[in-house]
């Protein structure tokens, strides 16, 4: 079942390394930007598939969104002297993290039968609790 | 319908994760690459840095000066060396044009004259000097090399008077042959009041011929130094 996405995640990994992308070293930053947001909005895609409300046009959008947006406020923030990189990677840590905590809760509440089955207001309040 | 759904979250999925792979092997490289660049690099690390590799010009430019010199001497001696095999080689084969170690051959004259001429020593004597005042650059008599030791004088015997040339008797007729400008030498000796000139008067008439090319034979013996001793000049 998830062996489809992990062979994705795999070929992309031998794709990149086989046709070696050089981006330049000024633009590094950036990539790690978008590297971070597109980690972000794959983890979120298999939190919603997992929660079984998967929308392929909210991955796909909030993926190439997600990266263009950050990388470019990344650089707008340097043009302007105003550190936005670092304003992304906190939010983009702090969903990713959430992301992460959200699908093992429900992988623990799919699997583990004593575990509590979360109700949809509680994980809102994680969430909450968490960007608070 | 669900079936459709489950499939396509799985591909969507893929699809996203073959970017985040691309993206982060993307990274990866870019990120390997940093390290090596310079300008990520801390400070005290670069400064270390900086103090290795201009230790290590420096002994490199040390390194290279020391080459250089060597190199320098090498040449000087290879230059040296063939300079003077060069020099010396042309200056021996000067010296022994000079002193008549060797056959040499080049355009001349002779001067021919015959027994019924009646020549003295004295008339072939003036003959070679002359040759040698008019620039001839190498004199024979006959078959002997004149060299800078060769002495004519004449022998009494009972067979007759010989002229001798370094005691070598001289058989006629005496050719004295002479290397150098032969038009030059011709007119030397031929001058109005010149040696021929003056000979005429004693009814000795040389046959002067003009050679495109004579060959004179060596010295038969070498000139040898035994009490002569350069003086080293000290300036």
């Amino acid at each position: 079942m998830w062996i489809i996405p992990v062979l994705g995640l795999i070929c992309g990994a031998l794709l990149g390394s086989i046709i070696s992308l050089q981006i330049p070293i000024t633009y590094a930053k950036y990539l790690s930007i978008a590297v971070l947001a597109s980690m972000d909005s794959v983890l979120g895609g298999s939190r919603s598939a997992i929660e079984g409300r998967f929308s392929s046009l909210v991955l796909l959008s909030g993926l190439v969104c997600n990266a263009l947006a950050a990388a470019v406020l990344a650089y707008l923030g340097d043009r302007l002297g105003v550190d936005l990189y670092t304003a992304a990677i906190i939010v983009f840590g702090i969903r990713i993290f959430t992301n992460l905590s959200a699908i093992r809760h429900l992988l623990m509440a799919k699997y583990i039968k004593s575990y509590p089955q979360p109700s949809e207001t509680a994980k809102n309040n994680m969430v909450k609790d968490i960007l608070r | 319908m669900p079936h459709r759904q489950k499939r396509k979250w799985h591909i969507t999925l893929a699809l996203a994760l073959l970017v985040l792979g691309i993206l982060i092997s993307a990274q990866i490289q870019t990120q390997n690459r940093l390290e090596l660049d310079l300008s990520a690099q801390n400070s005290s690390d670069l400064t270390i840095m900086v103090n290795n590799l201009s230790e290590k010009r420096q002994s490199l430019s040390l390194e290279v000066s020391r080459l250089e010199r060597t190199l320098n001497s090498y040449l000087d001696d290879y230059s040296d060396n063939s300079e003077l095999f060069a020099s010396v080689e042309v200056e021996s084969e000067r010296l022994s044009k000079i002193v008549g170690t060797t056959e040499v051959h080049g355009s001349g004259i002779t001067v021919e004259l015959s027994q019924d001429m009646y020549p003295l020593y004295k008339d072939v004597l003036d003959i070679v000097n002359e040759l040698w005042a008019a620039g001839a650059e190498a004199v024979a008599i006959n078959d002997y090399r004149i060299n800078e030791r060769s002495y004519i004088y004449f022998e009494d015997t009972s067979e007759g008077t010989f002229i001798t040339v370094d005691n070598n008797r001289l058989s006629f007729p005496i050719v004295i042959s002479a290397i150098g400008n032969s038009s030059t030498l011709e007119r030397s000796l031929t001058m109005p009041g010149g040696i021929i000139n003056n000979l005429n008067l004693f009814h000795m008439y040389p046959v002067l011929t003009q050679q495109e090319e004579i060959v004179l034979p060596p010295c038969e013996k070498e000139s040898t130094f035994k009490y002569a001793q350069s003086v080293k000049s000290t300036n």
